[in-house]
């Protein structure tokens, strides 16, 4: 099938990512990104690269596959589309999970922000102050002493 | 050689996520028993958990997400609900010669006489609640009447910006006003910037807070309603409710979320919520409690602070 004439109605944009990859990309797709569309309105030339300043490439490309998705309404139903994010996040490792969740913040995509903070949210529920520390490499900046006056303050929180 | 590799164990990336993502989108997915033992992980999540609440629209009242607190206390009298701050819930007696300060999530309490009134004196009490700083409870009760030239006409005040708002009138006048006392200065003023109207086919029926904003209730003959926020110094915006919407019983607006749309409590024990960015603007009843009789409701964050803290 060839494609329809969608693409030729649209706009092209180049995002340019923290290593300097580029990316050609519908604008509807760019424009779920309320901080490009912002960057858009301000500037002259929409041919120039657009930079992505704190995302790199690998992430940015992952990044585009999500708004991709997200940018044509009409060819799946919400519950595939659900299924899809479902699937798109947990195949990320915890450390591109980790490097999404700043990119979406950063490009204030809103549904793939909540999808990942979602998905950590999910991830840390059941874990004790020790794996939290682990998991997002923390320190542990209590003396012992202090450490134990904030468990005794709700002891019940702290049994299974 | 053995410390090249500890340098580079070291060197590796602390997953550093900015706070307001960890607070606004993290932890506001979670139960309260996961927030309690997260404290514990480092200082600077110690602090997360008082700044954490719900502003998004992802929560909605209803009988699926309705939680009993039962508070026992055998006081022998009939306590009252006043108001939440910080997650602290507090409760009066029915005559206000005592209240109560009840943490329920840690489930402790604290018992406070009022201090300067004695069973006998013929006043009757008004109150309100508010926290001024986290380790600073401020309590303000308006002893009403004789040497006091107010006659409160709600019992209940409004918390905005450490300051408690209640509809009174001068003893010697009809008219209503509303009475501000600053929970800081701790003065009342009378001279707020919103004006209360009463007239023959208007009546401002309470305050509430809007988004932050003094607000005040009111309907006019036919039962449309209107609702004025106190947007800054002399700015005011309103909201008008049309009749057809049957809010004729509405005794206060209980919760407002980021998104807008806001809850209200009618006189039947209904709570509800209202979308005015819809059109037209939609009243949609939530749910109601039958066997409760009349009900107060107050909005509440869950916190950590103890009642006893610094009081």
């Amino acid at each position: 099938m060839a494609s329809t004439s969608t693409s030729t109605l649209s706009r092209k944009l180049i995002l340019k990512s923290s290593d300097g990859e580029k990316f050609e990309v519908d604008e509807n797709v760019a424009m779920q990104s309320q901080t490009i569309k912002h960057m858009i309105e301000d500037l002259d030339d929409i041919n120039s690269p657009i930079p992505v300043s704190i995302v790199t490439g690998t992430i940015l490309s992952k990044v585009i596959e999500y708004c991709k998705k997200h940018a044509t309404e009409d060819s799946d139903s919400d519950e595939q589309l659900k299924q899809w994010d479902k699937e798109y996040a947990n195949n990320m490792d915890l450390n591109t999970l980790y490097y999404l969740l700043l990119a979406a913040n950063y490009m204030e995509i809103k549904g793939l922000l909540e999808l990942i903070t979602q998905c950590v949210a999910d991830m840390i529920k059941g874990k004790s102050p020790e794996e939290i520390r682990a998991h997002f490499n923390i320190k542990n900046d209590f003396t012992p002493q202090e450490e134990a006056n904030i468990r005794n303050e709700n002891p019940w929180a702290f049994e299974n | 050689m053995e410390e090249i590799a500890d340098a580079t164990n070291t060197v590796e990336e602390q997953r550093y996520l900015p706070d307001d993502l960890i607070t606004q989108h993290i932890l506001t997915r979670l139960p309260v028993k996961s927030l309690l033992q997260f404290k514990s992980v480092s200082k600077q999540w110690n602090k997360f958990y008082l700044f954490s609440c719900n502003s998004d629209d992802s929560y909605d009242i209803s009988d699926k997400n309705l939680m009993k607190l039962g508070f026992d206390f055998r006081s022998g009298e009939d306590l009252v609900l006043i108001g939440t701050c910080n997650g602290l819930v507090c409760l009066a007696s029915f005559s206000g010669f005592f209240f109560i300060l009840w943490n329920p999530i840690t489930d402790k309490f604290k018992k406070y006489m009022a201090p300067d009134l004695s069973l006998d004196s013929p006043c009757r009490v008004s109150w309100g609640f508010g926290t001024d700083e986290y380790e600073e409870i401020g309590f303000s009760h308006g002893e009403e009447p004789i040497r006091n030239p107010y006659a409160f006409h709600t019992r209940q005040g409004v918390l905005v910006d450490e300051t408690l708002y209640w509809i009174v009138s001068e003893v010697d006048d009809f008219g209503r006003k509303i009475l501000a006392f600053d929970l800081a200065l701790e003065t009342f003023n009378s001279s707020v910037d919103l004006d209360l109207v009463s007239d023959a086919v208007y009546r401002d029926k309470f305050l509430c807070v809007m988004g932050g904003c003094l607000s005040k209730c009111g309907m006019n003959i036919r039962d449309d309603m209107t609702i004025s926020m106190l947007k800054g110094p002399g700015k005011i915006e309103s909201i008008r409710l049309s009749r057809h919407l049957r809010l004729r019983s509405c005794q206060g607006i209980v919760g407002f979320k980021g998104t807008g749309k806001f809850y209200v409590l009618l006189e039947d024990s209904t709570i509800g919520v209202i979308n005015p960015s819809s059109k037209p603007m939609k009243y949609t009843p939530i749910l109601t409690w039958k066997k409760l009789g009349k009900s107060r409701v107050a909005s509440f964050v869950p916190s950590l602070i103890f009642p006893s803290t610094g009081v």
